[in-house]
């Protein structure tokens, strides 16, 4: 079911509880009693339709609406994007690295040291994520931002002194995102097949759900990323290199 | 079980429309039309990860898909059969609808195919184990060596090494170094000491 602007906003999170973190993305408090996604988005001064882009892309696995997407301005993506950043380093990486660490000294013998080992891979990952999304946020989304200015309202002289500038290229970075989504589908992995934490199972249970979700997340990110933002960028690059 | 996501090409959207909307029903297939105006539909393959192809008789006989049906082996082919002439018998179709089928047959084609689908892959994971020498190639690739390294240590060529890699990466399902090595140290391919000798 596609979410609307006119349903209940408290219909959408009692129909699905994963949609919280996103709507906490974009600054939503609970306790918004009657009010329909519409009023609530206008009340946080949100775009309704990106609103809904989002939280239905989230919801529905095949709802990508690629091109309607693609007419939104950069810098509310990018904005989104920044937020969701924020989402990964300040919520979720910690919530997971602390209950694999409960894992860890509620487990003893053999299964403790197999965690501990995961565990450092675990780590190892959220360092990447950090250099990852710490280069994002230095390097690639001003200069996205700075392009998309100069592509909508810079003169032919401040163009080309951006494009001799700036040897980036949107492509070189398009490629990047593979890896990071391979080692936690590699945690994953080795958590189901290789750990048997006796009594602690339901924690064990918890860290996957937790790993899941940042993973999906993480991919939708990556595809609005490569998708809807390379694209754009790629055709704005081009007209400025043809300058 | 490798995710299928199908992809839906047919001359009408209706059609492609109603076939997605009984897809859906089925738990845990994602699906999407390809519009028939599509000029790069391998592209469009690609971008979605579409691995089972349904394609519509009159659609699968232009030179395009065709090509595409000879060239493409990761790719399966699904077909709906929208006119009475029968397709050269030599095509193989996973599933092969009728434009008439009633819901319950469409879900039952679909059923059957995720279920063999399910069962070759059964297969490949029963005989899963790791072979002596892809043994060894972990053990290398774990102990951080490159596939040049590898190659000179065991005299192979680094094609074959890359080869072995692959294998691995399919038998037990992990993709990067870091993983790999968590892998071999949790079986005791490599010890904890030969890492920290390493570092």
């Amino acid at each position: 079911m596609n979410i609307t602007a006119n349903i209940k906003m408290a219909d959408v999170i009692i129909q699905n509880h994963h949609l919280l973190s996103v709507i906490n993305r974009f600054g939503i408090q609970l306790g918004f009693g009657e009010k329909s996604v519409d009023s609530v988005c206008k009340l946080y001064n949100i775009n309704t339709d990106f609103f809904l882009d989002i939280i239905n892309s989230f919801n529905d696995p095949d709802f990508f609406p690629k091109q309607k997407l693609k007419t939104y301005p950069l810098n509310l993506i990018v904005d989104y994007l920044y937020k969701t950043h924020d989402y990964y380093l300040n919520v979720k990486i910690p919530e997971i690295n602390s209950l694999i660490n409960k894992l860890v000294e509620s487990s003893s013998g053999e299964t403790a040291n197999a965690i501990k080992l995961i565990h450092k891979f675990y780590n190892e990952y959220s360092s990447q994520l950090h250099q990852h999304i710490a280069y994002e946020e230095k390097t690639v989304y001003p200069y996205i931002l700075k392009l998309e200015e100069l592509y909508k309202e810079g003169n032919e002289e401040q163009k080309k002194l951006f494009v001799s500038n700036n040897k980036f290229i949107i492509k070189d970075y398009a490629t990047q995102h593979e890896n990071i989504e391979e080692k936690i589908y590699d945690i994953k992995n080795l958590l189901i097949k290789y750990i048997s934490p006796e009594d602690n199972f339901i924690l064990c249970f918890k860290i996957l759900g937790q790993l899941a979700h940042l993973e999906d997340d993480i991919k939708d990110h990556s595809e609005m990323e490569n998708k809807i933002i390379v694209p754009k960028v790629s055709i704005m690059e081009n007209s400025l290199q043809n300058i | 079980m490798e995710n299928i996501t199908i992809g839906i090409l047919t001359e009408s959207y209706v059609i492609s429309r109603g076939i997605q909307f009984i897809i859906s029903k089925n738990n845990g297939l994602s699906s999407h039309i390809i519009p028939n105006s599509e000029l790069c539909i391998k592209n469009n393959i690609i971008e979605n990860n579409i691995n089972l192809l349904i394609v519509s008789d009159n659609v699968f006989e232009e030179p395009k898909l065709l090509k595409l049906y000879k060239t493409d082996r990761n790719l399966n082919f699904g077909l709906i059969r929208t006119k009475q002439v029968s397709l050269n018998s030599m095509f193989e179709f996973k599933i092969d609808f009728d434009l008439f089928d009633t819901e319950g047959i469409i879900k039952s084609k679909l059923d059957k195919y995720l279920e063999s689908a399910l069962n070759s892959n059964k297969l490949s994971l029963e005989n899963s184990e790791l072979s002596k020498r892809e043994i060894e190639i972990l053990r290398l690739v774990a102990l951080g060596k490159t596939n040049q390294a590898i190659a000179e240590t065991l005299f192979i060529s680094k094609h074959t090494v890359v080869t072995h890699r692959k294998k691995i990466t399919a038998k037990l399902g992990i993709k990067t170094i870091s993983g790999l090595t968590v892998y071999a140290l949790l079986n005791s391919i490599i010890e904890t000491n030969e890492i920290d000798e390493l570092n």
